[in-house]
């Protein structure tokens, strides 16, 4: 598929989305994009805000950029991706953030992992990257809709400590869905507190051994969220039990190109019965769709076909 | 003996003591596919293995199959396993014009090692012998990027498919082993939607390799690793879950049962670096085929192959588990012939045979070697 009937696919797609959503009147989007002069090209064409200064400049948090980083020679605990998602700073609670220095092809990443999150951020992209991430913001704004409530099953007493920080981080790279919790709720199937007895603060030395623990306590079954077939993607769920939209973030884009347009890149799992209503995968094949659907006894199932930076799922519950 | 009395004899061996034994992976294995009576592994022939030898199959120099000799090497090995006179009797024991075969060929140290293409063809024109259609008979593999390069279409008929899982039907999500090896987050390795939706019979096509995992590859690694997706996680560190991997994927249903034949491409072989052939030095020309329906019996012969060949040019074993000839560096493996990437784990055959896969134990076994 060239470039330009991708593009078209893209458009076409934003254009459907756009005009069957049911938007509430005035909507204008749940993440703002702020973009520096490198992209004012962007505002011009509405798909942006310039990045603001002074005080209001101040808001926003400097986030590192997202991506993923492959070390094969290196020795390590897993043969897994290093990922660097800020997915866990999110989580914790930064709701303006800045990505000050985005290298080059990072930024599309960027703007989806903002608007996965529900984040305003201010983009400085490589000025090689304006042509993409405007394409970007195209999609996120033609697929934009009120935020949903966050699904988790799994609360964080946070400590703030950076030790909490690393814990997060990679409860976040394994998709053990999670939200910050003031005190134990026994809504949750588990609460981590450092200190206890069940986590005691030693545990968390091993970060990585910490995080293989809570999927232990938790069970691959009352997983939220399972995804088979990568170790690169990042998933959040909002919604509930009758509506739920699923975000899935690839921080290694499209690693291989070999791989483009298969069907069958991702097989998803998602605790509950639901029907998967619509999939928005960025940079797909025209015709890519959720294929073999199957409701088990406690979950749904679909594959998910090859996808360039983000796909967005949204799912009708199935009483 | 059972999997647990294996694995505690296996525990008892004094070349083991430096190692962790591991206890048997919680496999759950999830299909609707139940056996087909009388059929698959370890099939009509059970602790049966025919060896056709020819030091004419195969030009050493050139790589040059001899056709004619191929051809008459099969033709001797089909009728001495199942008893016929005429070959054609042999392959309707098998097959007939309702089937839809699949061959699983291994292409994964192409173009220096290989189920090498000829065979291959005289498999397929015998095969159409016995009224198969030529669009019912798919020779593949699991990745896309090796089945091509042994250029298989140019040698069967028109109609005859060459496909990989990323090129026809891709996986079945109804079938697949679940477990979890070493906290990977990827759990499940589904089987190809070819063998479930689309094949009755398959028939396969191992060559003779050494594999730095599994100790060697040949008919049950080759079915279970080449049918199945997300496999290379078993052996991502020093000490592998192949031994058990293999096996309890080779008896998936109805990956087993419609396993339905096993011929070993023994003409050139790897005895030191596989499964793949990057370095000449290390392949070798056993200048054999082996047929039979029990792959445990087939690959108990095949250690034999690839070990003495080791000792030939005085190497380590494919036994061997010290960990002073163990590298973390590919490199080495692939320079020295007595490093090790994995603790191999060429039990893996006997421990299949506790699945009921096949018979390990060669006093058991009925061999019968021909040279034409």
């Amino acid at each position: 598929m060239t470039l330009r009937r991708r593009r078209a696919a893209l458009f076409l797609a934003g254009a459907a989305a756009l005009t069957c959503g049911a938007l509430p009147a005035g909507w204008q989007g749940r993440t703002r994009f702020y973009v520096t002069s490198v992209a004012s090209s962007l505002v011009s064409e509405g798909l942006a805000t310039p990045a603001p200064s002074g005080a209001e400049a101040a808001a926003f948090q400097r986030v590192p950029a997202p991506g993923v980083q492959f070390k094969p020679n290196v020795a390590r605990a897993t043969n897994v991706a290093w990922i660097d998602s800020n997915g866990w700073r999110f989580q914790r609670g930064i709701r303006k953030a800045n990505y000050a220095k985005l290298p080059a092809g990072a930024a599309p990443l960027a703007a989806a992992e903002a608007f996965a999150f529900d984040v305003d951020a201010i983009l400085n992209p490589d000025p090689g990257d304006v042509k993409d991430l405007g394409q970007i913001l195209r999609f996120l704004n033609a697929n934009d809709q009120p935020s949903l409530p966050l699904m988790a099953n799994i609360g964080i007493i946070d400590d703030g400590s950076p030790r909490m920080a690393e814990l997060l981080n990679l409860l976040t790279r394994r998709n053990l869905l999670y939200r910050i919790v003031s005190t134990r709720d026994p809504a949750l199937d588990l609460t981590i507190q450092l200190g206890t007895k069940e986590f005691p603060s030693e545990a968390a030395a091993n970060p990585y051994e910490f995080a293989a623990m809570v999927r232990a306590k938790l069970g691959d079954d009352k997983r939220l969220v399972r995804l088979y077939g990568t170790d690169t993607v990042i998933a959040r769920l909002t919604g509930d039990r009758t509506r739920a939209r699923l975000y899935l973030l690839s921080y290694a884009g499209r690693r291989r190109q070999q791989q483009r347009g298969n069907p069958q890149a991702i097989r998803v799992r998602v605790l509950g019965n639901y029907q998967p209503a619509k999939l928005a995968a960025y940079d797909a094949e025209p015709d890519a769709a959720m294929t073999d659907i199957r409701n088990t006894s406690t979950a749904t199932e679909f594959w998910v076909p090859d996808f360039n930076v983000v796909a967005i799922i949204d799912l009708n519950g199935v009483k | 003996m059972d999997r647990r009395e294996f694995l505690a004899a296996m525990a008892a061996m004094p070349a083991l003591n430096a190692l962790q034994v591991r206890p048997i992976p919680h496999y759950r294995i999830v299909t609707k596919y139940k056996p087909e009576p009388g059929s698959g592994l370890p099939g009509r022939y059970p602790g049966r293995v025919v060896t056709v030898h020819s030091p004419r199959c195969i030009d050493e120099v050139t790589a040059k199959v001899d056709v004619p000799t191929v051809k008459e090497m099969i033709a001797q090995g089909m009728t001495t396993l199942t008893g016929d006179k005429d070959t054609r009797d042999s392959w309707a024991r098998f097959f007939n014009a309702d089937d839809f075969v699949g061959i699983k060929v291994n292409a994964s140290g192409a173009p220096g090692a290989m189920s090498m293409p000829e065979v291959v063809a005289e498999i397929t024109r015998n095969l159409m012998v016995v009224g198969v259609k030529p669009t019912k008979i798919v020779i593949h593999e699991r990745g896309s990027g090796q089945i091509l390069l042994p250029r298989y279409d140019q040698f069967v008929p028109a109609g005859v498919r060459v496909e990989s899982a990323s090129t026809w039907l891709g996986y079945d999500p109804d079938v697949y082993a679940e477990v979890d090896f070493f906290g990977e987050e990827d759990t499940r390795s589904y089987l190809i939607r070819m063998v479930t939706e689309q094949f009755t019979k398959i028939i396969n096509v191992p060559n003779m390799k050494d594999h730095g995992a599994s100790g060697v590859t040949g008919c049950l690694k080759n079915i279970a690793y080449g049918e199945f997706n997300n496999v290379s996680r078993s052996h991502y560190h020093a000490q592998t879950e192949t031994l058990t991997f293999i096996g309890t994927l080779a008896a998936v249903e109805p990956l087993r049962s419609r396993t339905v034949l096993n011929i070993m491409d023994g003409l050139r072989g790897v005895w030191h670096a596989g499964p793949f052939s990057r370095d000449k030095k290390y392949r070798f020309y056993p200048k054999q085929l082996k047929f039979g329906t029990d792959p445990v019996a087939i690959d108990r012969f095949l250690i034999d192959i690839i070990d003495n060949k080791r000792k030939q040019n005085g190497v380590i074993s494919v036994w061997n588990r010290d960990m002073k000839y163990f590298s973390t560096n590919p490199e080495d493996w692939e320079r020295d012939p007595n490093m090790n990437r994995s603790i191999r784990e060429p039990g893996h055959i006997e421990y299949a045979s506790t699945l009921g896969l096949g018979v390990y134990d060669t006093s058991k076994i009925k061999h019968t070697e021909i040279t034409v």
